[in-house]
């Protein structure tokens, strides 16, 4: 009989597992109480034992029947009178129909029922939680249902059969294996899982949304009843105040928090009366509902000095449909369904007690100069008086305490300021509220307890500055929370709930936040790893989120858009890898033809070719294993093994006639074979030798059945006669046809691939040949069209330029020594170039250090270099060759630094109104440009481009700013001008280099060059065909003397003499010398050169 | 394309086009009552999303029943075929309603069950598909196979894949007869367990088939009529992993098994043919000297007839065979003849060719020489086992010949039977009701109507 009981076990393993998992998620909601635990846990674990054949605790099904429906008015009294809700005997009856079917005697149907129970209770407590643990034991319910349907499948499946008598697992070669099911079962559940996990992302991802999910509704998420914070403030009651550390929301930052000067608080609602007990807000029933216009809600305008604050707000499902932001809130996004705005600047949404929300605000959080707040003294609306100034009637002592502690306060603020202080320093905080007999509860704070939680502070402090005439008004909220540094959120718990004030000055209408609280009001926290790990669990959650929660059709564009960029730059990657992969072919099969024969790249190919020759031996060793394995015989069916094995096999079988007979009969065997006669199973030696019709193989076979049949040992000249009767086979030339061994197969193969394989590089090499020509005619014809365009400066541009360039003598001077190496790279101030589209006037350096840097030596050499008259680079003589190489290349972005410098100074100039200082040092950046422009490197050129296009666009929009309208328009198309033309002339300098195939090309490129007077052009020439002449010796050997006289009249033509002068020298050289010296000089020195 | 190709194309294009349209209005609906949740007119939304979710449902049902009939899939020469389960009925309503719950209410969480939901026919669909690759079947049966005995199989199943193991296989074999259920039957199934019987068409289940390596399992398996079972093929299926989709491959293969009557003790036939063991006891006894030919050893042959001479003659062993009594030949004669106006022929006739099974059996271990005459096949008289497989081979297939059916075999009467052979001693087993007056001692005549 087979044994089938591991499956049973492991099935029924898994199914109890499942069915515990379930009671287990349900326990983790909290719902069930104590009782059903323990007599579920009971139960499980006596139906585990009792679940066999014959055991006495199993129930018949009809009797589990009848004991399911008894139950039913159980179900109804727990309802009515035990439970008092639907959840109480929902669960009861879950777990006691479970516990009835797991000691029946269980059918196949029963298990379903068992697993279908288990899937209920699973989503009763989805309907009970929204924690993330049940997202752990939701996964692992999963995994567990799938190890179970599978084991449940097997068992089907079995039941559906015959039982076999027998059952074994044979390998490739026969051999016997014990047959391991449940690794197998194991390993296809996790197997299962992740191409579940694999389908599902994509899946999800991709599912078409027709909506933005404003509301991520949970299974059923339980509303967090908000303890701390509320729409009223009442005082006086007494005793504890409890502290529940569950989490309210999650708020993400744009900004770098840690680099905010003062964290905000987040605000929730303002109530402005008082009756001498509690605080309320009568105008917040006056609301209106906004509208969203283009996906914002916009709820005020920004300041005239605004700083952004983009927070993200992940609320849980509250009791509240306050929506809470930082102070001055500018919009709202439409994530949310509707926004309400209040007179009494208080935000609230639709209710969202089941829900959580995300949603989006922008606050400006600039504050207007203390010294401007400190002026206020504009008297009071009388809306303003009439909310912001009602006090009840009170105690007296109020009044004059209040007078007393703003003794010497001269302004509204000051006021405000010293009463903060003034509360801060001789009130304690607690949470414990004790009375004496005092009626009025702030008065008794005030005079007596002195001590209260932040409510009482704000009170105290609003109604203190209410009696001196200083409209204020308190603001319910949460304080900042605590940051998690792992992903740049705020995690603000009930705890955190706060009151403070907020103090209205008119002049800039302005609510300015003050907080009476002591610091012991704020929450501290604590660094240890259990708080650590709190936080990434946090971001995980967070994470889940935001990519699962509220993915929408917004987020799927963007994902989608991702991909997209994604594939694109991997396809540009891949171009760029496949034209160099080119070039590099034709360089080593350049180099190849030169006889320079790249060392690197042999021992590389060596190494894969032993590699793949040791690959292909190991292969062939192992099938001879195989095969030996199976058939001894085989052994002699490869040469090399027969040379290996057979002279050490004839040894050992020295002494052993049988056993030598064995070996020379099987030798005549493979031989025989190979002449295409193979010895059949059935056939008899005899009856072989016979069908051969060879003579040999008689007379080979009758030696074989005397030895290998009787004790007799062959002689000395009978073991010769056999070994020269198998060579004469050997040599015998047979009428059988040869069958083609697997070896000659692979051999014949192998030949085809590579014949095939070099055929093809062939075919690739010509290819590559006849693109590079066409590359090298596109080329000629992007150079022309690029040099007919005849670029002269614009008359803008020429006209500022005169009013600088005043002096005589080279500018390049002053501009190499300003950039000599070993300066400072970096000058420039930090944050956005003023004129720049994103220019943020938050991140503007001081005026102090912009000073510092507008006084370095550096930038007054720059400032001198444009105003020469004359600016040619070619023309320094007095440079160290290391200095020179560096400033016909000068670097981008040091240039480009000090550039910005330059405009940050026209910006400062411009902001102090001195105009004329400022289009000079704009006239001085356009200067440089212009003479940067003209050089003969294409690195310079790109760079003077660059410059004059960063020029005129701060033109431009100084233009725009003392709007100059139609000159803007015109710098406008300079910039844009320069750019095009530094792109075009990148991309000529790629296709010279491009065209490098063959420098009858590149010569035409050349006097093309030239004849349009494009130095930097010709320039890239000559380095190409330098680089090409290089690549081949023979082009300078022999193609030389054939384009020389081209290459010599484009020379003469050319005006810049730097560059005749290196050619001239090296086609000089080259003339004279041996062909190989000259060939070995000319590379010398072109690389010195270029 | 046939004919009933073409039509049955228009019926799959027309369930297909009513599919799509409930799906695809359920679809739209869903899409208004989502565009309506803006306005807040909840009635509505909620109405539009019950009816779309009903739609949605209806599509379900209706397309349910479709797939589970078998699709096959020859289009692309794989000899797969499916059908769903009855679970798989229940898991597509609830992706479905899932589905379009999900588009209804935005829910993200309802967005990744439904893509979960997916994910899980996705994939159980690709493991079954791997499971069933690559797969080799053999079975070996014994030579003899008698009714209602048990016999051993040995069904092995070879994975030829390198890397990927098969799982849960279920092995049958073809015989040209299958049965079909309905959904109806399947989901009662399930509910009330099943109501086939194992048979042919489900012989093995293997749990695990390990990457190139063989498993072979022995089954005892009891053929339950005689005939002739014609093998066309296997048929590996496979609802791994999670039950939903039963996949099926076809092996085609050919071959027949052909099962003997089961011959039973003649003990229980003693009543119909009282005159038998007496009479039979008597014809032992005598045993005549004269030769009666020379023929060739064979084994089984007692090595007291070996004819020394003989054998060394002709070089192979002979025997000598004497001439027998002639009552200790026996002409067994089965009437195939079918008449319908006899009341459970068919049942008749199979305790008639166990009878003459039996009586063939019974003759042979005595010693006796025996042959089968029916009007379609005859048998010489013979000795052994051999010959009685012969026998027995005939018998298992022999079937009642109605008069309509023309025959190209031609075919003997009983009468010409009565004439053959006077010497030796007839059993004749007939429906006719005319042959029961024969007063020859040597005839015995067994009327059918009375077994």
């Amino acid at each position: 009989m087979i044994k089938s009981n591991t499956l049973e076990k492991y099935f029924k393993i898994c199914s109890y597992l499942l069915i515990t998992q379930g009671f287990l998620t349900l326990c983790l909601t909290g719902n069930v109480d104590f009782i059903s635990m323990v007599l579920y846990s009971i139960a499980l674990i006596l139906s585990w034992y009792s679940d066999k054949a014959d055991s006495k605790l199993q129930i018949k099904p009809q009797t589990a029947n009848w004991l399911a429906i008894s139950f039913l008015p159980f179900v109804y009294i727990d309802f009515r009178y035990i439970s008092s809700s639907y959840v109480g005997p929902l669960i009861h009856y879950s777990l006691f129909i479970s516990i009835f079917n797991l000691f029946k005697v269980k059918a196949d149907r029963d298990w379903v029922f068992l697993y279908l129970i288990a899937v209920f209770e699973i989503l009763l407590a989805a309907t009970l939680t929204i924690d993330i643990t049940f997202i752990i034991m939701l996964s692992i319910f999963l995994l567990l249902i799938l190890a179970t349907l599978e084991a449940f499948e097997v068992k089907r499946s079995q039941g559906e059969v015959y039982k076999p008598k027998e059952e074994k697992l044979l390998n490739q070669i026969g051999r016997a294996l014990p047959l391991r099911r449940i690794t197998y079962l194991v390993g296809v559940t996790f197997a299962i899982v992740l191409l579940i996990g694999m389908i599902t992302a994509p899946v999800f991802l991709m599912i078409p949304r027709l909506n933005t999910n404003f509301m991520a509704r949970s299974f059923g998420a339980t509303t967090v009843s908000i303890t701390g914070f509320s729409d009223v403030v009442e005082l006086g009651q007494v005793g504890d105040i409890k502290k529940s550390e569950q989490v309210v929301m999650n708020v993400r930052l744009k900004t770098d928090a840690t680099k905010l000067a003062k964290l905000p608080k987040w605000r929730g609602v303002t109530l402005s009366q008082y009756n001498g007990r509690s605080w309320s807000e009568p105008r917040r029933e006056q609301r209106k509902a906004l509208r969203p216009i283009d996906g914002l809600y916009k709820v005020d305008e920004p300041s005239k000095n605004p700083f952004l604050l983009e927070q993200t707000f992940y609320l849980e499902p509250l009791s509240t449909p306050v929506v809470f932001v930082a102070p001055r809130p500018l919009t709202v996004n439409n994530q949310l369904p509707s926004l309400y705005s209040t007179t009494s600047d208080t935000l609230t949404t639709a209710d969202h007690s089941y829900k959580q929300i995300v949603y989006t605000a922008y606050s400006d959080i600039s504050l207007p100069p203390l010294t401007e707040l400190k002026k206020d003294e504009q008297p009071y609306s009388q809306e303003t008086k009439d909310h912001y100034l009602q006090v009840p009637d009170m105690d007296e002592r109020v009044a004059k305490l209040a007078q007393d502690v703003t003794q010497g306060a001269t302004t509204r603020f000051d006021k405000a300021r010293a009463i903060e202080q003034y509360l801060k320093k001789n009130y304690s905080y607690s949470l414990e509220m004790k009375r004496t007999g005092e009626v009025d509860p702030l008065v008794d704070f005030l005079f007596n307890t002195q001590q209260g939680h932040c409510e009482y502070f704000a009170s105290a402090m609003v109604i203190m500055l209410r009696h001196i005439g200083v409209a204020a008004r308190i603001v319910n909220g949460f304080q900042t929370g605590e940051y998690n540094e792992v992903n740049n959120t705020f995690t603000i718990r009930q705890s955190e709930a706060h009151s403070w004030v907020e103090v209205y000055f008119p002049t800039t209408d302005t609510w300015m936040d003050f907080d009476p609280t002591p610091s012991a009001g704020f929450s501290q926290y604590t660094n240890n790893i259990a708080n650590k790990l709190k936080k990434y669990f946090s971001a995980v959650r967070m994470l889940w989120l935001d990519y699962v929660v509220t993915y929408d059709s917004e987020r799927q564009s963007y994902l989608s858009t991702r991909v997209r960029d994604t594939v694109s730059s991997y396809k540009s990657s891949l171009e760029s890898y496949i034209f160099n992969f080119r070039r590099y072919l034709l360089n080593s099969y350049n180099n190849f033809s030169t006889g320079q024969i790249p060392v690197k790249n042999l021992a590389i190919i060596g190494i894969l070719g032993s590699l793949t020759i040791l690959t292909f031996l190991t292969w062939q060793f192992r099938q001879l294993l195989k095969g030996w394995q199976l058939a001894p015989g085989k052994l002699f069916s490869s040469w090399w093994a027969r040379q290996l094995f057979l002279p050490w096999l004839r040894w050992r079988t020295k002494n052993n006639p049988q056993q030598s007979a064995v070996l020379f009969y099987n030798e005549m065997l493979v031989v025989l074979e190979k002449k295409g006669f193979k010895k059949q199973k059935h056939q008899t030696p005899l009856e072989f030798a016979t069908n051969t019709k060879l003579s040999e193989v008689a007379e080979l076979t009758n030696y074989y059945n005397n030895v290998r049949f009787s004790n007799i040992k062959l002689n000395q000249q009978e073991e010769k006669q056999v070994r020269e009767l198998i060579k004469k086979l050997a040599k015998k030339k047979t009428v059988n046809k040869i069958p083609v061994s697997n070896l000659k197969r692979l051999g014949l193969a192998t030949s085809a691939v590579s014949l095939l394989f070099l055929l093809g590089a062939t075919v690739f090499y010509f290819y590559n040949e006849r693109h590079m020509s066409v590359s090298s005619r596109l080329a000629k014809n992007q150079i022309l069209s690029f040099t007919n365009e005849n670029y002269r400066s614009p008359r803008l541009v020429e006209k500022i330029i005169g009013q600088v360039r005043q002096q005589p003598g080279n500018g390049a001077l002053d501009l190499a020594e300003a950039l000599a190496p070993g300066q400072p790279a970096e000058v420039a101030p930090k944050g956005k170039l003023p004129w720049d589209d994103y220019f943020d006037p938050a991140s503007q350096p001081t005026k102090d250090e912009l000073a510092k840097i507008f006084e370095r030596p550096e930038i007054a050499l720059i400032e001198k270099a444009a105003t020469y008259k004359t600016f040619d680079i070619s023309e320094l003589t007095n440079l160290t060759p290391q200095h020179k190489i560096f400033v016909n290349n000068l670097d981008h972005l040091t240039v480009i630094d000090r550039v910005d410098v330059l405009l940050w100074k026209a910006y400062v100039q411009f902001r102090e109104g001195k105009t004329k200082e400022c289009e000079r040092t704009f006239a001085l950046v356009i200067s440089l440009g212009d003479n940067l422009r003209q050089d003969y490197s294409v690195n310079n050129v790109s760079l003077g481009y660059r410059v004059l296009a960063r020029g005129s666009l701060a033109i431009a929009k100084y233009n725009l700013l003392s709007d100059n309208e139609d000159q803007a328009k015109e710098w406008f198309s300079i910039m844009r001008r320069s750019y095009q033309r530094r792109t075009r002339l990148q991309y000529l300098v790629g296709q010279i280099h491009l065209a490098g195939g063959s420098d009858r090309n590149l010569t035409e490129l050349f006097a093309l060059a030239v004849q349009k007077d494009e130095p930097a052009l010709a320039q890239q020439a000559t380095v190409a065909i330098g680089q090409a002449w290089l690549n081949n010796p023979n082009q300078v050997i022999l193609g030389l003397s054939k384009q020389r006289k081209l290459f010599l009249m484009a020379l003469t033509e050319i005006k810049k003499k730097e560059i005749v002068k290196t050619a001239n020298s090296c086609l000089e050289t080259s003339t004279k010398m041996s062909f190989f010296d000259r060939w070995k000089e000319f590379r010398e020195r072109y690389k010195k050169r270029f | 394309m046939d004919s009933k190709a073409i039509q049955d194309f228009k019926r799959i294009a027309k369930e297909f086009f009513i599919t799509t349209f409930l799906l695809g209005s359920a679809l739209v609906l869903a899409v208004v009552s989502n565009s309506l949740l803006q306005t807040g007119d909840y009635q509505l939304v909620v109405g539009t999303t019950i009816l779309s979710l009903v739609l949605a449902g209806i599509g379900g049902l209706y397309s349910v029943p479709k797939l589970s009939r078998r699709v096959n899939l020859e289009l692309f020469s794989w000899r797969f075929s499916y059908s769903a389960t009855p679970e798989m009925a229940f898991f597509f309503v609830l992706t479905i309603i899932v589905g379009f719950s999900a588009i209804n209410t935005g829910n993200n969480l309802l967005y990744l069950v439904f893509s979960v939901l997916i994910a899980v026919i996705i994939a159980s669909g690709i493991i079954s598909e791997g499971s069933l690759r690559k797969l080799d079947v053999s079975l070996r049966f014994p030579e003899h196979i008698f009714a209602n005995q048990e016999t051993l199989l040995e069904l092995s199943l070879i994975n030829r894949k390198k890397l990927l193991p098969s799982f849960s296989l279920t092995v049958g074999v073809n015989t040209g007869e299958e049965e079909k259920k309905n959904l109806f039957v399947k989901v009662q199934e399930l509910f009330l367990g099943p109501q086939q019987e194992k048979g042919f068409g489900k012989l093995a289940h293997y749990s695990i088939l390990p990457n190139n390596s063989k498993v072979s399992q022995r089954i005892s398996y009891t053929f339950r009529k005689r005939g002739n079972y014609q093998i066309t093929g296997f048929m590996i299926s496979t609802k791994f992993p999670f039950g939903f989709l039963r996949k099926v491959q076809e092996k085609e293969a050919a071959g027949e098994v052909i099962v003997y009557p089961e011959p039973q003790p003649i003990s229980s036939f003693a009543a119909s043919i009282p005159v038998l063991t007496g009479w039979l006891e008597s014809s032992q006894k005598g045993n005549s000297t004269d030769l009666y030919r020379m023929r060739q050893y064979v084994p089984n042959d007692s090595m007291r007839y070996i004819d020394w001479k003989a054998t060394a003659k002709t070089r192979r062993l002979m025997v000598k065979e004497f001439t027998t009594e002639d009552e200790r030949r026996f002409s067994l004669v089965l009437d195939d003849q079918q008449i319908d106006d006899l009341a459970d022929f068919q049942e008749k006739f199979e305790r008639a060719v166990v009878l003459i099974a039996s009586l063939a059996d019974y003759l042979t271990k005595q010693g006796s020489e025996v042959r089968l005459l029916t009007p379609k096949e005859q048998t010489d008289f013979g000795l052994g086992t051999e010959h009685l497989y012969k026998i027995f081979r005939i018998l298992a297939l022999i079937q009642p010949r109605s008069q309509n059916i023309i025959d190209n075999k031609p075919t003997k009467s009983i009468s010409e039977f009565l004439e053959m052979d006077k010497n030796d001693f007839k059993i004749i087993v007939t429906p006719l009701p005319s042959l029961m007056t024969t007063n020859n001692i040597r005839i015995k005549v067994i009327s059918l109507s009375k077994l």
